[in-house]
């Protein structure tokens, strides 16, 4: 009796462990449906233009493309790129932050006109920092921030 | 007798979270440096034309073909993104494939790809002796610098918006909302399209406001391929820029405060659409 009971319940477990499963995923067909098509939009519209940069940067050969890296002016520009991007991106992390805890943690009015303000495209990379945030931020506790906050 | 009880402040939120003070004033204080009195400048700019002039300026026919081209192209290229992203960012969450790692990294490159290198991508690309643009000249279809083209490098620099906000959603989606449709007898079809979708829709129209946003103010990446052929081409942020080279500098403000007004009016649409859509549910 316990034999049976013992050999019976891992097997309907496991049957209902798949039945689980099944009911949130599609039929073959359409999974490798939506696989290819959301591939293929990527590789034409972004993995052939970065290809062609590449095979572009490259086609005098290496040594003309390291040639090219070296030149002082590049490399004052990389640098200068650099740098502020280190800033920018240093600065926009706390602002963002900052923001992203007033819109989400507090009613007020005029908040969607805040919100609109900091999305208006001259503050892009609030912008992201919002979209990146405050999706996680927006639907759960903080809890939920420090464990999807990259 | 009667006591008088403290006024209750105006805004505060009688919340237990701290920093409504501290993190608002900061907000603001930041949004004004960086977006409010450059805004205020343009306007004051602006403010020299009188109403008639202004009027004149923005109906001309190159200003308003510009600025159709504008909005009507961020319009179908974040719509396109709309639909894709969220296809993409299904993908990548529910599936696995080879390389799915490397496909998830690889959606952020219209984000830190400079807009000119993109551009100027796109067109090798679809120019008339370019891999696509030689396939489809077959078809009579002309890509590079003709409004098509610029579709696509709008698509191109819009696209990371739908999947990054998404995706988060898509990955804390509970497993139990789908069972649970599923005990009650539904079928695959009607618990995505009326139990995800739903949960999924404040996060792809927030994707999709963003993407539209970005896609108008869009230059680097659309001038390489536009042709930037006046009145069949040529995109409203371009035309600033070439009433700044001619130093009509009220002309340049006046096109880039009616952009500014209209993507401001559409941007707290849908945001008012969407905080409305949450709070109802």
């Amino acid at each position: 009796m316990t034999d049976l009971a013992s050999t019976a319940m891992p097997t309907s477990r496991q049957h209902v462990e798949e039945r689980r499963a099944s009911v949130r995923t599609e039929p073959l067909g359409i999974r490798i449906a939506i696989i290819a098509i959301a591939i293929g939009f990527l590789a034409l519209f972004i993995i052939l233009p970065l290809v062609t940069v590449f095979i572009q940067a490259f086609s005098k050969g290496a040594t003309a493309y390291f040639g090219a890296l070296s030149d002082p002016d590049a490399i004052s520009a990389i640098r200068l790129t650099l740098l502020i991007a280190a800033i920018s991106v240093a600065v926009n992390l706390v602002f963002g932050v900052i923001a992203a805890w007033a819109i989400t943690k507090f009613e007020f009015p005029g908040k969607t006109f805040l919100i609109t303000l900091i999305d208006l495209p001259f503050f892009r990379f609030a912008c992201r920092l919002r979209s990146r945030f405050c999706a996680p931020f927006r639907r759960a506790g903080h809890l939920r921030l420090l464990a999807h906050g990259e | 007798m009667m006591s008088m009880r403290p006024a209750k402040p105006m805004i505060r939120a009688r919340s237990v979270i701290p920093g409504f003070g501290l993190t608002m004033g900061l907000t603001l204080t930041w949004l004004s440096l960086i977006v409010l009195i450059p805004l205020a400048a343009l306007f004051i700019k602006t403010a020299e034309l009188t109403p008639t002039q202004f009027w004149t300026l923005i109906t001309g026919s190159r200003t308003l073909h510009a600025l159709q081209l504008s909005f009507g192209l961020s319009l179908v290229a974040a719509t396109i993104n709309l639909v894709f992203g969220s296809l993409i960012a299904w993908a990548l969450v529910r599936y696995k494939f080879p390389f799915r790692g490397l496909f998830d990294a690889i959606v952020d490159i219209p984000f830190a790809l400079p807009t000119a290198v993109a551009g100027i991508a796109l067109t090798a690309l679809y120019a008339e002796n370019g891999l696509f643009g030689s396939f489809l000249a077959n078809f009579g279809i002309k890509v590079a610098f003709t409004p098509l083209g610029i579709l696509i490098a709008l698509i191109f620099i819009g696209l990371p918006f739908v999947v990054r906000t998404v995706q988060p959603v898509l990955i804390d989606l509970e497993p139990e909302l789908e069972e649970a449709a599923a005990s009650l007898g539904a079928n695959r079809w009607q618990t995505i399209t009326q139990v995800i979708m739903p949960a999924l829709m404040p996060a792809a129209v927030t994707g999709f406001a963003l993407a539209f946003a970005r896609a108008v103010g869009e230059y680097g990446s659309v001038i390489f391929i536009a042709g930037n052929l006046p009145g069949v081409s040529e995109i409203a942020p371009l035309l600033i820029v070439i009433r700044l080279e001619e130093y009509r500098y009220a002309d340049a403000t006046a096109i880039a405060v009616v952009m500014l007004i209209a993507s401001f009016i559409m941007l707290l649409v849908i945001n008012w659409l969407q905080r409305w859509s949450e709070k109802r549910r």
